[in-house]
């Protein structure tokens, strides 16, 4: 176990490298300059402000110079934010969108795995269509309707909760509700499916077959051996929710991580953009080995050896 | 449990990867601010009868965040609406005219190339007196090449100046800005500039700096509100980056009596429809740049132009598909702009046909109403000209019809008011001349890219006219470094350099008007029309006004009335 996390972390860091690497030399070559705005600048000025950032320099000793920086964990300053680094916003936006992702998280997972489990068992009755309904219209109905709408009914039509903003616990409400539909609902389908399909299996009949009482069924064959796939989904699923959505974000006024995914890169802030990457790379390379590890957890067939 | 321990040094390691080795040095500082928080002037009556509201606060929306608050670096609106309340420069644009700010007042001396200004006793918001020394040290700071502000283009009318910054002179003394005491501040022009006092109550970066602070905080001044200090009417005393920015009542305000907002808070919402949620439900008073289609539901709103002038830019260099005068002409004079700001524009937007910002101007008079251009094109267009031009255009090219044309190349910024304007042209040539346009539509820096290097035949461009009437025609000078349309025409860059060296005011404003007819006539890029603004306020708001930048809102004397 021990050389096989240590291998894991070697190849993480390689990967991390590779993107890191990747990333800049893709970002470099956009075409445009990052201080070029609509209100243009004069090219000598242009030239001055790629001076100052050190821009002008040879792209190869750019990028020594920003892995160097790396290698302190210091991913520069932004060159849209003037005076702060990235480091800095991405302390300041992270925790607010890790903590809407995670409550929405909260929500989404006992539900969405709930309501898959119900559905898969009362297949074909009226509970089933209620809950395939359910994640339906949570799937196809995308949140810049889903957030407007909770807004007009909840804030504007009854005023009972505040249409935007991050301040306190009932600002948090419509955003969850929001954010939380559309991943109980993908949680509902793939559990349903998978469920169906371990219902079937000749382990479950045998388990019955041998007088096995029906909720132990359930909880240790059924579900266990349906986990395998969402907490395949989970894994990259926990990692982009807690980077921040864009559309919800917006929608709420909720100064979190998702606007700056978007604005970095069209606005050309290159070490945001790239700061940004390497931050959701690593942390989806570590939400991968954490699921790899829960693998072994849940079912011993996949359990590493020694 | 080895399992459970070695996950969580894992853990630890990648967090360490953020966080990092690098110590920051974020200590607090004790906030010495004195802030006004009485609502002291719940007595007071105004004109009309109405008493003023116990309350005294004023909540608006906007959709960005400002950039910083490091006056040496900042150059954006929504920075610049934010430091116009904190702060206070020499001499401030307010409601259309300059007024006094940190000055006192000024004399003009040396036949107007010396300006002296004599300062008030004013203290900075945690109570050190500002001297002309805090606006010797803002200016060269900003100048200096090593603190990296794209600002010092403002700065070009004083002496040595752009020798200090473009780094040909490394000496700081040599820039004519000196504190003679702490209460006179001279600045040396390279020329009589009538124009200059105005260009920097307009300007955005003409505010003191303590250079305490900025020693104190280096690379992050102004990054927070612990870092920035003020002297303004209003004192910063919460920013939540993304969320919100609260002014409070500055206390140690010279002229604090004037000032009737006791707070200020500005909402940082980027959906519109939220924005006008927040406005329908009282959350804020104020909305600033609605959409057209809002309008229909606020027939009270109100508009604003000028400031920004929108125009083509016509890529004319010997080599390019436009260097034909009369192909660019009949391009020109086929637009239809009335029907195309009545359709697409947003509301207040005005018809230009000229290069000249009809806002801008001189004692109170508007420089292009007494200045007249005498064939500006018309604003619904001239087809049979257009047809005139073009078949001569034609002639010239040896081509039997337009069709022979090859496809032009209009690059257009990837917004969707830009998007709305080159379909509309695009239309409008097929139909009237039979051109074929094609639209390349690309995101903002790789569109100015292109219009840089000159990769675009058409281009539409919206700048700021700024203050002095020759900003956007000294541009198209022949090799002039920002002469976007690469138009090379001596006889145009002789005007535009006399008028540049005329100190007779009258004389150099005649000259700028021969030119810009020269412009006209020649048509390197066509004026199209000055964008507008739509806003929307609760009728308790009293004394708001809109400065001619996009985005300011004047709300440093405005108060609130019962309601």
């Amino acid at each position: 176990m021990k050389k096989y996390i240590l291998q894991r972390l070697v190849i993480s860091v390689i990967t991390i490298f590779v993107l890191a690497t990747v990333s800049f030399f893709l970002l470099r070559s956009l075409p445009g300059s990052p201080f070029q705005t609509e209100t243009l600048l004069s090219v000598e000025t242009e030239a001055r402000m790629m001076a100052y950032y050190g821009l002008d320099k040879p792209l190869l000793e750019q990028y020594l110079t920003y892995m160097g920086n790396l290698l302190h964990g210091d991913l520069g300053y932004s060159l849209k934010y003037t005076n702060r680094t990235v480091n800095s916003m991405i302390a300041s936006a992270f925790p607010i969108s890790a903590t809407l992702g995670l409550i929405s998280l909260a929500v989404a997972v006992p539900i969405g795995l709930f309501l898959g489990v119900v559905s898969a068992r009362k297949r074909g009755k009226t509970v089933d269509y209620l809950c395939v309904f359910i994640s339906v219209i949570g799937v196809s109905i995308p949140s810049f309707i889903m957030g407007s709408f909770l807004q007009y009914i909840f804030a504007v039509k009854f005023q009972l909760l505040p249409i935007a903003q991050w301040k306190s616990l009932k600002h948090m409400v419509l955003p969850t509700v929001a954010l939380s539909l559309s991943l109980l609902a993908s949680l509902t389908r793939v559990m349903r499916a998978s469920m169906l399909e371990v219902i079937n299996q000749d382990y479950v009949k045998t388990a019955r077959a041998k007088g096995v009482p029906e909720d132990k069924v359930v909880t240790r064959h059924e579900i266990r051996n349906a986990m395998v796939p969402i907490v395949t989904m989970l894994g990259p699923m926990v990692a982009s929710v807690l980077m921040g959505t864009f559309v919800i974000e917006k929608i709420f006024a909720i100064p979190g991580l998702g606007q700056h995914f978007v604005n970095s890169i069209t606005g050309l802030d290159y070490t945001m953009t790239l700061g940004l990457t390497i931050f959701y790379g690593s942390f989806l390379v570590l939400a991968n080995f954490i699921v790899d590890i829960a693998y072994g957890i849940i079912d011993p067939r996949i359990r590493i050896e020694k | 449990m080895k399992k459970i321990v070695s996950l969580l040094m894992m853990i630890f390691l990648m967090i360490g990867l953020f966080t990092g080795c690098t110590a920051s040095s974020e200590e607090k500082p004790a906030a010495t601010s004195e802030v006004d928080n009485g609502a002291s002037s719940s007595n007071e009556v105004v004109d009309d009868g109405t008493p003023l509201a116990a309350l005294q606060e004023f909540t608006f929306a906007a959709a960005n965040d400002m950039m910083t608050l490091d006056v040496s670096k900042m150059n954006d609106e929504m920075s610049a609406l934010i430091m116009y309340a904190a702060n206070e420069p020499l001499v401030r644009y307010y409601n259309g005219a300059v007024t006094m700010g940190l000055a006192e007042n000024y004399e003009v001396l040396d036949e107007g190339t010396k300006l002296v200004f004599h300062l008030r006793d004013v203290k900075w918001s945690d109570g050190e007196p500002v001297t002309a020394g805090d606006f010797e040290y803002a200016f060269k700071r900003l100048l200096n090449p090593e603190t990296g502000s794209s600002q010092c283009d403002t700065f070009d009318r004083i002496a040595g100046a752009i020798a200090y910054y473009s780094g040909e002179n490394s000496d700081a003394d040599s820039v004519g800005i000196k504190a003679t005491d702490d209460h006179t501040l001279e600045m040396t022009l390279t020329q009589a500039d009538p124009f200059f006092i105005e260009h920097i109550a307009q300007g955005i970066n003409f505010y003191p700096l303590r250079q305490d602070y900025v020693e104190k905080y280096a690379e992050g001044y102004g990054s927070s509100v612990e870092s920035f200090i003020g002297c303004g009417p209003f004192v910063l005393t919460e920013w939540v980056q993304g969320a919100s920015i609260t002014l409070e009542k500055n206390a140690n305000y010279w002229d604090a009596d004037k000032i009737k907002l006791t707070k200020v808070t500005e909402l940082i919402v980027g959906d519109e429809n939220t924005r006008v949620g927040m406005y329908d439900l009282g959350d804020v008073d104020e909305l600033y740049n609605i959409s057209k289609t809002l309008t229909l539901n606020y027939p009270d709103y109100g508009t604003k132009s000028g400031g920004t002038l929108q125009h083509l830019v016509y890529k004319s260099s010997d080599d390019a598909l436009l260097a034909n005068k009369n192909l660019r002409l009949a391009l020109s004079y086929s637009i239809d702009r009335q029907a195309i700001v009545s359709a697409l524009s947003a509301p207040g937007t005005e018809v230009a046909d000229r290069m000249m910002d009809p806002t801008n101007t001189l004692n109170g008079e508007s420089i292009a109403e007494k200045y007249p251009a005498s064939t500006g094109i018309p604003a619904n267009g001239d087809i049979e000209k257009a047809k005139a031009y073009l078949s001569d255009a034609l002639a010239e090219l040896n081509l039997g019809s337009a069709s022979e044309l090859p496809a032009i190349n209009y690059v257009c910024l990837d917004s969707a008011s830009h998007k709305a304007y080159a379909e509309a042209l695009q239309a409008r040539w097929a139909d009237t001349l039979g051109v074929n346009v094609e639209i390349n539509i690309m995101p903002v820096p790789q569109a100015i890219g292109a219009l840089l290097s000159g990769q675009f035949d058409i281009f539409l461009n919206g700048m700021g006219t700024g203050v002095n009437p020759d900003e956007l025609l000294s541009s198209y000078t022949v090799d002039g470094a920002n002469n976007y349309a690469k138009w090379n025409n001596q006889a145009y860059t002789d005007l535009i350099e006399a008028q540049f060296n005329e100190t007779d005011i009258d004389k150099r404003l005649a000259t700028l008007q021969k030119a810009e007819q020269l412009f006209l006539d020649e048509s390197p890029a066509t004026p199209l029309w000055l964008p507008g603004t739509a806003y929307i306020c609760k009728d308790y708001v009293q004394g708001l006004t809109y400065g001619r930048q996009t985005g300011s809102i004047e709300f440093i004397y405005a108060s609130i009335l019962e309601h």
